[in-house]
């Protein structure tokens, strides 16, 4: 594979983690012994035995107290109370062992003063070994990249001597001559090695191809993923990190099928995506529930380096457990955790960011003529005369006459940014530390706007004892994202609309007037600061008790603070008049301060019981069972004073106090539950898993507040069948699984089943005399009987692995939710808002597909993973309700379809616009056409149709990544084959209420150019503005995601160096997009007017520093 | 240590079995009491009232309320490309933002009174019962308001006068004659149990309910109750004619003499921004709400006389010698506006800016302006120039909503169409037209019934204008389909040209000018086509998704 430090490291602490807890359980008879050159055969030595009828292990205690042989063997295989009869009482202790073995069917094998005991059948009864020379053996094992590799099991072949390679990947072993080591690890090719007269041995494991031994995290706990039976898609650090990405939900975009991701803004700080699993679920809040590390959290809280682990589970089999918060998906992430020894690394990149796409907007010249085209299409006089144009031309750019380019004027064209990583790791046998540092600092390309991050986390786990663990996490994060007062829609809105005749920058340095003072670059610049700071602390208890080995017990308590405070100072922004003396429009009327304080304090209480247990070898019987309860409060209080005198002393109590306002408040909610898992599989090839959550919420009435959400999967691993022996060069692995479940989702307010009094506010008071009263109103209906809304999945997967490098996952899926809580409309005369109630259904049909090539030629490591999927999102019953507007919930449709009129072309002739049916307005030749779909002669109401939707379908990613020697180069490809985009409004309608227009516009409709990409300039008319389907776009897109060029410096001279390890890459990210969307407009664009900061390209140099 | 976990086990336990306690989950609002135990004392009864009053804010198209009908009669215009504009144009349906959001914010209102009528009775005999009373009945005052105008504007409405549950919500049409019984029965109830004076600004008196009453039976033809109710007001001796005009709307309307009732603003609760809306762009307002060539033609001039008629009337200085209120109601070219003259002709790239006792020659933006070109007038009502600069957007100033002028013009057209032609219809015409600040020529007596109909509504058009009645005005007297349907037009505006209608243009005996005679009028500015089918638009459509919920309703026709 990739030969990447990065990924290595992540990769190591990784399986370090996973690979104890599987080698605790299913190598625990490894057992490194003491050797000494003193042996005596089995053959020769005497015992006794005077018991009739003993217990084996009885036997053995017996056998070990008098002669110096121990008995080597699983606890977990060996039933070792197994009742044995002795019928001969002396003898040696072959001859006993002769007898055992008949009774027991075990094999026995002596080497040196140990016997193994095996309940193999292929074995010889009793063995006895010659005694054999050893030899110290000692060495150090990497991996290909040549860091150490620790936690490797060291075995000599043949025997139950072992060991296991410790921090700096040491091992030392006695083998004896001519012996082969076998080393093994989770993750690599197992390798062995025949021991000749080598005293030092220099062992380089290579990852392996296959990840049959990968642990996947699931809910409260982690399963095999061979052993999964339903549908979750994990992604690892190495995936992760060193993405320049400020928020983490970004990295999950096309690296999962049935995953996606939407960037509707580049701006720093709220950069992050939309993340949608298995299409949207409901009509209300379809975010999926994100745990990191048990607690539910913002995913844009965690800085990428902090990931250890993503697994996104994404039927209801999986996520049943999380019951009624998990009806749209759950998003599962693992932070790093210490481990033995004393490390440092040390990540980081800074790079520029490049807008994806921006419009170009025309000139002032330009700007004029076409408006007295726009002017006189429609028989108006010309804005313009000529004479003013020909004294503009001549007298440009000047005061008098500006020639101005707004986006060049407010826009720089890049940022900086830049992430720093620190992260140190102490651990030994008792305690292990991680402690974790993490700085983003991301500017914008328009001036005071940015954001910073500081993350600090320590995770720590303690060995009490044996039995007792305990971990202690602290996450700590400061975010401040910085924007100007008004926001940055504002500030891009009017870089977009205000014509370029419009002064943007005096020659005297004062603001030009811009479009009635709203003027991009003042208020960016000097218009005061918006600033958010965040202030967010995870703490996390846990302990963890071990009763045996299959049973165990774990309590948490883990609360979580999050004390946002914003603050928005919004100055006064003068603009002057031509003449650059007279004070003319000036935004806002008045300078004010706005501030508010929150804080949230969210309590999160477990406790859970785990049994893990084989039977018989063959029956393994899992339980996970659990309670917990979660309640949160969230207080907020605000202050608002207006007119400084001083502005630039930004403190409340610096404001005049005529106006000011406060604003307070306070919420809270409440939620409590059970939930167990029950797993069974027989030998690994009949798999069975249960799942039932009941939870009960503060958000409903009494008597209905509880609800019980179960799941049950099954899988079957066919290549697991003796009839699948003879295939099995071909196909590795074979898995069927179906599983089916029910969710919910709470996700519907704090009190939607009660009716309360509003008091106060705007909507309640009024002002008699002069003096505000305070007024009081019943606002919203009550509906008592709301319940919870489910969604019920039902997934088939299939999967498998051809010639032991091919992983193919196959999913279909069909999620239904039904008793949708939807606030439907209710008769107006009722004059209140519509309480929720369970209607409407909701259907998501959609497969995916994930296929993972490996494969090694020599030095040469490559890999291809791609992903596709699709999802159709279909509205089944919404009770009939049609509302209207451009997004709208249909039967039959889509969630939040587009709606419009059906543009048919342009009017290429007067003739055609009288014969067709009456449009809006001033209709010309050159306007479009809409279709009359009732036929009654008129376009109105009647004629409007669903006419697309921008759910992404067909979501696909592709990357491909190859390791020669110390570089390493991987390219990321990612899509979406078919959504639909819409624009309005001056973000792409020509003149839009006095704006201006776009290079694109130039192509339009005129009698010479009928066959334009827009109709014809029509200054003032609606007839052009309507919802069609002419103002929406493809926005289907194939992106180079990312490209990372990456270097890791050979051993020499990182000896020299006195480091461990130094990788340095280039990457980029959002680099190339190729797509019909609108020009200058990502295809990722929001609904919207233009108003949004665009999306980024990034550029990055990057290092990661171990030592 | 095993210890200490056992300790931690049952500690947990403990917590477990505490919490399971069903209180864990009961988490009610913290800052808003339940709608089950609302009315347990006399202050909550008075927010709820006041919660009431607070839908006298409600703002659409960027107007208050009462001011935007009137942008789609023929006394104005509304360049946002809106709803409203799409209203006036006749071009509405039945999911026109506009319409559907007095159905709905009305009915909010509405439903605010009827939770206490509904609610409140125990408090009846647990407070003073008069006081009890009079705040009801404000409630009640505002409710029948509210009535009135929802039945102007669709006709049959559901009457819910009661609190309903979702099931009971299937409610049909009431006839609008059956609406207008109740809205009059109450307010004539209600009128006892209210002061005749306000004792705070704002409150709904027995005045208030006295205009109401002779305005609603004045629009559904109840000529007898309108006469009445207004001469019991007229009576009263509780309001005079203001004899400052312009000052009913502005800041000093809150003394006026005339005023009855304003909607009361108050900065850091509530403005509006009705400034912003009217004022030119060189006094820092967007002028997005226009009144048309029409509106100023209307007019007459100082000597009683129609400009088609007036010897007074000067093509080349049409503003001149005009009725006082054409100035107090709209801002023509060549007046000042805050410091400038307001100009707007293509060619008149400069204009004169008032420097103290100085005048100084500065760029004219209304000239150049895509936006503030338009019809070439603006209007001026409503807007104290004390709002300038900082206010413009965030007004306070309280806005008229009735007034005694309205209740005069109330009686003497009731009278009229009485044909109760005495000397007490004069008096009520003349007292306004004498005002001091318009001393308008007064009606000589001896006039027939139509004369004196015409009169008043003309006298209507220029006494009333911009305050909300036009709208209904042409819909009552079925001439909106005369007065609406064509080109809505602005000043002539062409480089080069003088500016100016060649001839005054024909003013019917209703004050609607027609332009068909004028030589140069394909040289007005052409703001948009208007249609009006008198089939359909006398009612609004009831909203498409109304139909829906409630099918018990039927849509008005031709929707």
């Amino acid at each position: 594979m990739q030969l990447n430090l990065q990924k290595t490291i992540y990769m190591l602490s990784k399986y370090f983690l996973y690979g104890f807890i599987v080698q605790m359980t299913f190598f625990n008879f490894v057992l490194a012994t003491d050797v000494n050159g003193q042996y005596k055969s089995i053959d020769k030595v005497h015992v006794k035995i005077d018991t009739k009828s003993m217990s084996l292990i009885q036997f053995f205690k017996s056998i070990e107290g008098q002669t110096p042989f121990n008995f080597l063997y699983d606890h977990e295989k060996i039933d070792s109370e197994k009742i044995i009869i002795i019928q001969e009482h002396a003898g040696s202790v072959e001859k006993f062992l002769r007898q055992i073995s008949v009774q027991s069917n075990l094999r026995f094998r002596q080497v040196n003063n140990g016997i193994d005991v095996k309940e193999n059948p292929r074995l010889p009864h009793v063995t006895i070994s010659e005694p054999i020379e050893f030899a110290e053996i000692k060495g150090t094992i990497v991996d290909q990249s040549g860091f150490p590799l620790p936690g490797v099991t060291v075995i000599v072949q043949g025997t139950t001597q072992g060991t296991i390679s410790d921090v700096d990947g040491k091992f030392s072993i006695n083998v004896p001559s001519g012996g082969t080591l076998i080393f093994s690890f989770i993750g690599y090719e197992g390798q062995s090695i025949e021991i000749r007269n080598q005293s030092e041995l220099s062992v380089t494991m290579a990852e392996s191809l296959s990840d049959l031994e990968e642990v996947i995290v699931v809910g409260y706990g982690t399963q095999k993923k061979v052993n999964l039976t339903g549908a979750v898609s994990a992604i690892s650090s190495d995936e992760i990190v060193n993405q320049p990405v400020g928020q983490s939900s970004m990295v999950l975009q096309g690296l999962a099928p049935g995953v996606t991701v939407t960037q509707r803004s580049g701006q720093p700080g709220s950069d992050g995506g939309n993340i949608r699993i298995r299409g949207v679920g409901t009509l209300g809040d379809s975010n999926p529930l994100i745990m990191v590390d048990g607690v539910e959290t913002n995913m844009d809280n965690v800085d990428p380096n902090e990931i250890e682990s993503i697994s996104v589970l994404k039927d209801a089999a999986s996520a049943a457990i999380y019951g009624s918060r998990a009806a749209n998906g759950v998003v599962l992430i693992t932070t790093k955790r210490g481990e033995e020894g004393v490390h440092v690394n040390y990540n980081m990149y800074a790079g520029l960011q490049v807008p994806t796409r921006t419009p170009e907007i025309v000139g002032a010249l330009d700007h004029m003529m076409l408006a007295n085209e726009a002017f006189t299409n429609i028989g108006n006089d010309p804005q313009y005369s000529e004479q003013f144009i020909a004294d503009y031309k001549a007298g440009m750019p000047s005061d008098q006459y500006p020639d101005t380019d707004w986006q060049d004027l407010t826009m720089s064209n890049y940022a900086f940014m830049q992430s720093h990583n620190v992260s140190v790791n102490a651990g030994n046998a008792k305690a292990k530390v991680l402690g974790s540092f993490s700085y983003l600092d991301q500017d914008g390309i328009i001036p005071n706007t940015g954001f910073k991050r500081y993350n600090l986390r320590f995770n720590s786990d303690i060995n009490v004892t044996d039995r007792l663990k305990l971990s202690m996490d602290i996450f700590l994060r400061k975010a401040d994202q910085k924007e100007p007062s008004f926001g940055t829609g504002y500030v891009f809105h009017w870089m977009r609309r205000i014509p370029a005749n419009e002064v943007g920058i005096l020659s005297n340095g004062r603001y030009g007037e811009g479009w009635n003072g709203d003027h991009p670059l003042a208020r960016a610049k000097d218009g005061g600061l918006r600033t958010e700071e965040s202030l967010d602390a995870i703490l996390n208890f846990r302990l963890n008790y071990k009763f045996t080995d299959w049973l165990s017990a774990e309590v948490m308590y883990a609360p979580k603070l999050w004390n946002p405070h914003v603050k928005s100072f919004s100055n006064i922004t003068q603009t002057y008049a031509r003449d650059g003396e007279t004070p003319t429009f000036f935004v806002p009327q008045r300078n004010s301060l706005t501030e508010r304080y929150t804080r949230e304090w969210y309590n999160n209480f477990r406790a859970l019981v785990s049994i893990d247990k084989t039977f018989n070898d063959v029956h393994t019987v899992g339980f996970t069972g659990g309670y917990q309860q979660e309640d949160q409060t969230n207080q907020w209080i605000s202050a608002y004073r207006e007119v400084f005198p001083l502005p630039d002393y930004q403190q409340i109590n610096s404001g005049n106090r005529l106006n000011e306002q406060t604003g307070g408040s306070a919420t809270h909610w409440a939620l409590q539950s059970v939930f167990g898992r029950a797993t069974y599989n027989f030998d690994e090839r009949y798999l069975f898993e249960a799942n039932l959550r009941r939870d009960a919420s503060s958000r409903f009435a009494e008597g209905n507040r509880a609800s019980v959400f179960p799941s049950f999967s099954a899988g079957w691993r066919v290549s697991e069948e003796s009839f699948m022996q003879g295939t099995s060069s071909v196909i590795d692995q074979l898995k069927i699984r179906a599983s089916w479940g029910r969710l919910g989702n709470q996700n519907i307010g704090l009190y939607p089943y009660a009716a309360f009094i509003s008091l106060g506010g705007n909507a309640q008071d009024y002002a008699f005399d002069g003096i505000n009263s305070p007024g009081a109103a019943l606002n919203s209906m009550a509906n008592n009987d709301i319940k919870w809304e489910t969604t019920e999945t039902t997934d088939i997967g299939l999967e498998f692995n051809l010639w032991g490098n091919l992983d193919v996952t196959l999913d279909y899926y069909k999620r239904k939710t039904k008793d949708i809580l939807l606030g439907l409309n209710i008769p107006l005369t009722l004059g209140l808002n519509a309480p929720f109630q369970n209607a409407g259904e909701v259907h998501n049909t959609g497969y995916e597909i994930m296929l993972n090539y490996r494969n090694r030629i020599g030095d040469f490591n490559y890999g291809v993973m791609v992903n596709f999927s699709d999802v159709k999102n279909e509205i089944i019953d919404i009770k009939g309700i049609e509302n209207t507007g451009l997004s709208v919930n249909r039967e039959g449709h889509p969630i939040g379809s587009f709606f419009g009129y059906i543009a048919d072309g342009f009017f290429q002739t007067q003739e055609e616009v009288d014969n067709h049916a009456t449009q809006f307005g001033n209709v010309g030749p050159g306007d479009i056409k809409y279709k009359d779909l009732d036929g009654d002669g008129k376009i109105n109401d009647r004629d409007l149709a669903v006419i697309g939707s921008n759910i992404p379908r067909y979501t696909y990613g592709l990357k491909l990544n190859a390791g020669y020697k110390g570089f390493d180069l991987s390219v990321f490809f990612q899509g979406v084959g078919q959504a639909d985009g819409y624009l309005f409004g001056q973000g792409i309608m020509p003149f839009y209420l006095g704006g201006t227009i776009q290079e694109q516009h130039k192509d339009r409709w005129t009698p010479e150019n009928q066959d334009a990409r827009y109709p014809r300039l029509a200054w003032n008319q609606t007839n052009n503005q309507q919802n069609s389907s002419f103002w929406m776009s493809d926005a289907s897109y194939l992106r180079l995601q990312s490209v990372q060029l990456g270097y890791v410096f050979p051993n020499h001279i990182l000896e020299k160096l006195k480091v461990q390890n130094l990788r340095i890459y280039l990457s980029g990210r959002n680099l190339l997009t190729v797509t019909n969307f609108y020009e200058g407009y990502d295809p990722e664009a929001p609904v919207s007017d233009g108003g949004w900061y665009p999306q980024m390209s990034t550029y990055t140099i990057g290092l990661n520093l171990n030592f | 240590m095993i210890k200490l976990f056992k300790y931690i086990c049952t500690v947990s336990l403990l917590i477990l079995i505490q919490s399971c306690d069903e209180d864990y989950l009961n988490r009610l609002p913290l800052d808003s009491p339940s709608s089950e135990t609302y009315f347990a004392n006399e202050t909550e009864l008075e927010m709820a009232v006041t919660g009431v009053y607070n839908r006298l804010w409600y703002s659409t198209q960027g107007a208050v309320w009462f001011l935007s009908f009137d942008f789609a009669s023929d006394d104005g215009w509304d360049r946002n490309g809106s709803a409203l504009q799409a209203l006036g144009r006749g071009e509405q349906n039945a999911d026109n933002g506009y319409t559907n959001g007095f159905w709905s914010a009305f009915y909010r209102a509405i439903n605010r009174v009827n939770y206490i009528t509904s609610g409140a009775e125990e408090l009846r005999g647990e407070m003073d019962p008069a006081k009890y009373d009079r705040l009801v009945g404000e409630a009640r005052f505002l409710r029948a308001y509210f009535y009135a105008y929802l039945a102007e504007l669709y006709g049959d409405i559901p009457l819910v006068i009661t609190t309903l549950t979702l099931d009971e919500s299937q409610t049909p049409r009431t006839s609008k004659s059956e609406v207008i019984d109740f809205v009059l029965s109450e307010l004539n109830e209600i009128k006892e149990h209210l002061p005749l004076d306000a004792s705070e600004k704002g409150k709904v008196t027995k005045g208030t309910a006295l205009a109401l009453i002779s305005r609603v039976a004045l629009w559904n033809e109840r000529w007898e109750e309108s006469a009445s109710a207004a001469k019991e007001l007229m009576d009263s001796g509780a309001y005079q004619v203001d004899p400052d005009y312009a000052g009913m709307f502005t800041f000093s309307g809150d003394d006026s003499p005339e005023v009855i009732m304003r909607i009361q603003y108050l900065r850091g609760i509530t403005t509006h921004n009705t400034p912003r809306d009217f004022l030119s762009r060189m006094a820092l307002g967007h002028s997005n709400k226009k009144p048309p060539q029409d509106f100023v033609d209307t007019f007459d001039c100082i000597d009683g006389l129609p400009i088609d008629q007036s010897p007074l009337y000067d093509t080349q200085h049409p503003f001149e010698n005009r009725d006082p209120r054409m100035d107090y109601t709209l801002v023509v070219p060549g007046s000042r506006l805050v410091n400038w003259v307001f100009e707007t002709h293509k060619d008149s790239t400069q204009t004169w800016e008032f420097r103290g006792d100085e005048k100084v020659r500065v760029p004219n933006i209304e000239a150049q302006h895509a936006y503030s070109s338009f019809t070439g007038y603006l209007f001026r009502k409503h807007v104290d120039v004390a709002d300038y600069p900082t206010n413009v957007s965030a007004s306070d100033q309280g806005l008229t909503i009735f007034r005694l002028g309205e209740v005069l013009l109330n009686y003497a057209e009731a009278k009229v169409e009485m044909n109760e032609l005495d000397a007490s219809v004069y008096d009520a015409i003349n007292s306004i037209r004498e005002r001091e600040s318009v001393q308008m020529p007064p009606i000589r007596q001896g006039k027939s019934q139509t004369d004196l109909r015409n009169i008043i509504r003309k006298e209507r058009r220029s006494e009333l204008g911009m305050e909300g009645f036009r709208y209904f005005d042409i819909r009552r007297w079925k001439i909106a389909e005369d007065v609406i349907p064509g080109l809505l037009r602005g000043r002539v505006n062409r480089y080069g040209a003088g500016g100016w209608l060649n001839e005054p243009p024909m003013i019917d005996p209703m004050g609607t000018p027609n332009y068909d005679n004028i030589s140069n009028a394909d040289e007005m500015v052409v703001i948009e086509t208007r249609a009006f089918n008198p089939s359909r638009d006398y009612l609004w459509p009831i909203p498409r998704i109304e139909l829906e919920t409630n099918t018990a309703l039927t849509q008005n026709p031709g929707y």
